[in-house]
């Protein structure tokens, strides 16, 4: 897949079985900063999986997945704090307040003037007048803005997305292709599965379908 | 519709107005039996009852005991109803008393002759003559059903109110018992009145029949609310006890506090890693009010058991007091281990996270441990001092356990087979406790 810059994230020959089923059959491509793949195809096509074993929660049957050159472990501290997901398994600190969890967040990651940071943050999400409640009282739209500013108010060079259009509104949708365009201007690289035709063409520089591709 | 709306209007016109005279000829009954009981048997043998401190100290201890089971018994209902029953009493033109007081009148016998059993055992054990047995029996008896019909009467009343009565109770019970614990320790004897023995049991007769006819005009004015509040819970201590696992009633009590929980500012959090992390568990430590309720009253047990617990036990006391006084504490340390994604979120090692959150319960488990020692003889603090390490133990284990499976391994002993993983997940976080109870006690 075309790209600019170095390869940041490497997938090479990924497979994944469930029993008799192959999900991921050999799939191959890579990832470049200020680069946006999109991940697409019809439901229980793999594209959440293969989200999953990039993120290191699932293990692929064969295959790898480096982030610059090297394998990439869930649990190592370098990936985490390279690494930015957002996906339905997101979890928050029942009894933190919204703008508490975002303070957090950006204090652990050494986020310079985190109250700052997150102040705006809050504007550009929508949830300032939410941010001293628990995230167990917000609405499903609201919890996804929650967990997408989570991924944004840290630093990251590769940020990972399964369907981040869900649940958010049309004027959310417009935040999100705008927040994407200016991270991968930045540099980032963005690897996302989406079903929104919008959001994709806006984005992505390439996509990545794994009930097709085989290696 | 309209014919819905007429049988109610005559189901509300047939209620019934209220026999007083019946009710009254039945407090007579009710509450003259037994007094006359008590008479008979106090007029033949007074029990001899020294000072009037130890007394106190039980009745504070009853006070205490009285105001955990009313606050359960208001978290539970008392009287519920299923979303069915609920249905049909709120919604049918039936009268709603006439369907919840055949269940209600069963848990008040049923409260009755527990508070009974408890108070013979209590009397038992503490060696009471036979018309003493009998007293105490009877206050145990009238308590129980006092404390059922209180429940319901106060669920008839705003949260508020119940939060108030729930939060007067256990400070009564823990200033009454906290006076009268110093003041055995340090050495005060106070005649104990000639009528106090006698007027226990009236009294508790009086005020059983008082509660029950407040909770039985209450029960017609439940509403839904009041009459479901409780099923969540309900069932999750069912399943808690069903599956073994107590995280499922954890789970739904913890969310009963979240949704209660109000944050009128947000906390800002310090910079650097490991200072943010502990601020924020700081902060949540600091919401849990009940959390600090738990750890006062936990601190408060060794004292009072000092009074009548040999030393050698002392520590063992201790140990198991700690553990639902630390367990709050722990939530933070639950909350990291069980959520992989929070972890990823939060950035760092796995270890590095789990050991920050321990920090909490440590605090917690060392200060307990420490201010438990006075009451604890010197010759027993090295047994003491192993405390923490039973309760940090008891807690992580418990934290970091995988999910409970029920269709794993299962291994025949000889004696019926046995899920090896769910006993594994049973005895885990007893075990440290028991090795550390029989340290205490070896020491």
């Amino acid at each position: 897949m075309g790209g600019h810059g170095q390869p940041l994230l490497q997938v090479s020959g990924l497979r994944r079985r469930f029993g008799e089923h192959e999900v991921l059959h050999g799939l191959t491509f890579d990832v470049r900063a200020g680069q946006a793949v999109a991940v697409v195809g019809p439901n229980g096509s793999g594209k959440s999986t293969l989200l999953q074993c990039v993120m290191g929660i699932q293990p692929p049957d064969s295959g790898s997945v480096t982030l610059r050159g090297a394998p990439l472990v869930e649990s190592d501290p370098a990936v985490r704090a390279e690494l930015a997901a957002v996906d339905d398994s997101v979890d928050f600190f029942p009894d933190l307040s919204v703008a508490e969890h975002l303070g957090l967040l950006a204090a652990v990651h050494d986020v310079p003037d985190a109250d700052a940071v997150v102040r705006a943050l809050l504007e550009e999400v929508g949830l300032t007048e939410q941010r001293n409640q628990l995230p167990g009282t917000l609405s499903s739209g609201q919890r996804r803005r929650l967990a997408l500013a989570s991924a944004f108010v840290r630093p990251r060079s590769l940020l990972l997305l399964d369907e981040p259009e869900q649940r958010l509104d049309g004027q959310g949708v417009d935040w999100l292709i705008g927040r994407l365009l200016d991270e991968k201007a930045a540099g980032g690289a963005v690897l996302f599965a989406s079903h929104h035709a919008g959001l994709i063409d806006a984005v992505a520089d390439a996509r990545c379908e794994p009930g097709r591709q085989s290696g | 519709m309209k014919l819905l709306a007429q049988v109610r209007r005559v189901g509300r016109g047939r209620r019934e107005r209220t026999d007083w005279w019946t009710l009254l000829l039945a407090i007579f009954v009710l509450a003259g039996l037994p007094v006359q009981l008590i008479i008979g048997l106090t007029t033949q043998r007074i029990p001899a009852s020294p000072s009037a401190v130890p007394v106190a100290l039980a009745v504070g201890a009853v006070v205490l005991f009285a105001a955990m089971v009313l606050a359960v018994a208001m978290t539970l209902g008392p009287v519920r109803a299923s979303p069915a029953e609920y249905t049909w009493v709120l919604g049918g033109p039936v009268n709603r008393r006439s369907e919840l007081a055949p269940r209600w009148i069963r848990t008040l016998i049923g409260t009755s002759l527990l508070g009974a059993a408890v108070g013979a055992i209590a009397a038992m054990l503490s060696r009471t003559e036979l018309a003493g047995l009998g007293v105490i029996v009877v206050i145990g008896a009238g308590l129980g059903a006092a404390l059922a019909a209180a429940a319901t009467g106060l669920q008839g009343c705003s949260a508020r109110v119940r939060r108030s009565v729930q939060a007067g109770a256990a400070a009564a019970g823990f200033g009454w018992v906290g006076v009268a614990a110093v003041l055995t320790r340090i050495g005060v004897t106070l005649p104990l009145p000639w009528w106090a023995a006698v007027a226990g049991a009236p009294l508790a007769c009086l005020l059983a029949v008082l509660t029950t006819v407040w909770g039985w005009r209450t029960i017609d004015t439940l509403d839904r609310i009041a009459l479901t509040a409780g099923n969540a819970l309900f069932t999750a201590t069912g399943s808690a006890v069903l599956f073994m696992d107590p995280a499922l009633l954890g789970d739904v009590l913890a969310q009963r506090r979240f949704s209660q929980l109000r944050i009128r500012r947000s906390r800002s959090l310090p910079a650097g890693r490991t200072r943010a992390l502990l601020a924020a568990e700081w902060v949540r430590a600091a919401r849990n009010r009940r959390a600090g309720a738990v750890f006062l009253v936990a601190l408060l047990v060794p004292y009072v058991a000092a009074l009548v617990v040999p030393a050698r036990w002392l520590p063992g006391v201790v140990l198991l007091c700690a553990v639902p006084a630390v367990s709050p504490f722990g939530a933070g340390l639950r909350r990291v281990c069980q959520s992989a994604a929070l972890r990823r979120m939060l950035g760092g090692t796995d270890a590095a996270l789990r050991l920050i959150h321990l920090a909490a319960p440590a605090v917690a488990a060392l200060s307990l441990t420490l201010a438990a020692a006075p009451a604890v003889p010197a010759g027993r603090w090295a047994a003491l001092a192993l405390t923490p390490i039973g309760v940090l133990s008891n807690l992580w284990l418990r934290a970091t356990a995988r999910p409970l499976e029920f269709d794993s391994l299962v291994a025949d002993l000889g004696f019926g087979p046995v899920p090896v993983r769910l006993t594994w997940f049973v005895i885990r976080g007893i075990a440290p406790l028991a090795i550390v109870l029989t340290l205490q006690l070896a020491v």
